[in-house]
């Protein structure tokens, strides 16, 4: 298992560009969900 | 050999495991609008001129799909890989909306059920679990926090998808503002539906092409060992079909359900109940408005619960996170049922918390079943266990709506009447409690034999780290 675990978590190689654009692919409408539901959740508190 | 194939999605020396959480959460943001459907049902009853059951059983329909798949094709799922497995769920859940939209188009209420419910349900299974087992796999120190990302994924779909849908059904019908009463024309829910099975395609397409296995590695002694695979306590490597067998995957399927439907039993009524809380006579305290915010902060905790109870079951173990969540839910759901009513912003803490440890029990049980039966079918393990969401799905709303009809009409309810439903929860996590001190780790006459030594090397790792995990 050390092995494999050494593989899987060996240093990347990967361009942190592409790293970076995936997150920000998916983070950006989880965010927009999240602002959204944080207006909605505002009202309970007179917001 | 397609490109789909297993073999094709291994990683390439350094591919960066943080690309492996955004494949996921594509996925799972994708699928959890299902926790929205609810936008749709006002304008489908007014759409189909029928009543609220008919257009109910839509989403009920895709809940029962999504266990149903998620049991029996956890194995397929497992056995073709992760990208396979997306691409199914991608094209399962774009093509359900676009029979859906159909559907609505043509007036055939039937497409509807047979588009978002059975093959969108499909999509909704293999979705869930496709991912779940190969992110453990690259964090394998820390899988709580990897299935965290993800599950909480599957909460925040639901926080995208409701103010989207209502955005696109207002775009398609400027007569429809998103307010309650406001119902949104036949052209509108085609139109939308078309465009979410679209977006949600391509959405997921992206997460798959982007998803990895970790690649094999060859041991000192030249033993390749299969990919990223790990044992669970013990060396445990267990087959799903023969998890099955076991006391241990009933005993979880047990916490899970008590744990679902203690949930279940806040979420299904929470814009009723913090206003029948606070009624004074035939009034509310509480407004309309701010009822649907209690909605919004209930989600938030709910998605939150699944991100930060996870990670911190890798902390303190498995047994213990789940301790907290029954234990500490009993005591909750008790102050909910007995002091709950003397304050908003207490009642709000208690209801938050309760929903908190509900995100927390989906997320953190992928990690749970992978301390005891490893990581050799996980996924398909996992799959099968979903069917105690399901029935808690159904068992939930049974409990609660079953004593508030008994006990009067809605718009007249108090706080005394959703007492018995309290204290039944408080016996449902009771259960689920002592269920889980029960769990134990699985026997060797269950481990797989070929899969248990050809992976002999993981069983000493993965024992030093999975130690500290179930406790």
């Amino acid at each position: 298992m050390s092995d494999t675990r050494a593989t899987a978590t060996a240093a990347s190689t990967t361009n942190p560009l592409v790293v970076t654009a995936a997150w920000l692919v998916v983070g950006t409408p989880l965010a927009y969900g999240l602002w959204q539901t944080i207006l909605k959740a505002a009202k309970l508190f007179g917001g | 050999m397609s490109i789909l194939d297993r073999s094709r999605s291994v990683a390439r020396p350094g591919y960066s495991k943080w690309l492996i959480p955004p494949a996921a959460l594509a996925v799972h943001l994708s699928i959890g609008q299902v926790y929205a459907f609810s936008v749709f049902k006002t304008s489908l009853v007014d759409h189909f001129g029928t009543s609220q059951t008919p257009v109910a059983a839509i989403f009920s329909i895709a809940i029962v799909m999504l266990g149903l798949s998620a049991a029996v094709l956890g194995t397929w799922v497992e056995r073709e890989g992760p990208r396979k497995a997306m691409v199914a769920a991608a094209l399962c859940w774009g093509i359900g909306f676009m029979v859906g939209s159909l559907g609505i188009a043509t007036s055939q209420l039937w497409l509807l059920y047979l588009g978002y419910g059975v093959i969108g349900g499909i999509g909704l299974g293999i979705g869930y679990i496709s991912p779940v087992s190969t992110l453990m796999k690259w964090f394998p120190d820390r899988p709580g926090l990897a299935t965290g990302m993800a599950i909480m994924g599957f909460g925040g779909g639901a926080l995208i998808a409701s103010p989207l849908s209502n955005k696109l059904l207002g775009t398609f019908d400027s007569g429809f503002d998103g307010k309650t009463g406001s119902v949104a024309d036949g052209h509108a829910l085609t139109m939308t539906f078309l465009v979410l099975g679209v977006a949600y395609l391509v959405f997921m397409l992206f997460g798959a092409s982007l998803i990895r296995v970790p690649p094999e590695s060859t041991d000192a002694a030249g033993t390749k060992t299969p990919a990223g695979q790990m044992t669970g306590r013990n060396g445990a490597m267990v087959r799903a079909s023969e998890a099955i067998r076991t006391k241990q995957f009933w005993l979880l399927w047990v916490v899970l359900f008590c744990n679902v439907t203690a949930g279940i039993g806040i979420l299904e009524q929470a814009a009723p109940m913090i206003q029948d809380f606070f009624r004074d006579g035939k009034t509310s305290t509480v407004t309309a408005a701010a009822a649907g915010g209690f909605v919004g902060v209930l989600s938030l905790a709910n998605m939150a619960g699944r991100f930060v109870w996870s990670s911190t079951s890798d902390l303190i173990g498995r047994k213990p996170i789940y301790m907290i969540y029954l234990g500490v839910g009993i005591v909750t759901y008790l102050l909910l049922a007995t002091v709950g009513h003397t304050s908003t912003g207490l009642f709000v803490l208690l209801a938050a918390v309760i929903l908190s440890f509900y995100g927390g029990g989906f997320a953190t049980i992928p990690a749970y079943l992978k301390d005891l039966f490893g990581t050799l079918e996980v996924g398909a393990i996992h799959g099968r266990l979903l069917t105690a969401w399901s029935a808690a799905g159904v068992a939930g709303p049974l409990i609660v709506n079953g004593f508030l009809d008994a006990a009067g009409k809605p718009g007249s309810l108090t706080n005394g009447d959703y007492r018995p439903a309290l204290f039944t929860m408080v016996g449902v996590l009771v259960v689920g409690f002592v269920a889980n001190l029960l769990v134990t780790d699985v026997s060797r006459d269950h481990f797989d034999a070929g899969a248990t030594s050809e992976s002999a090397p993981d069983a000493r790792a993965s024992d030093t780290v999975d130690e500290g995990a179930l406790r």
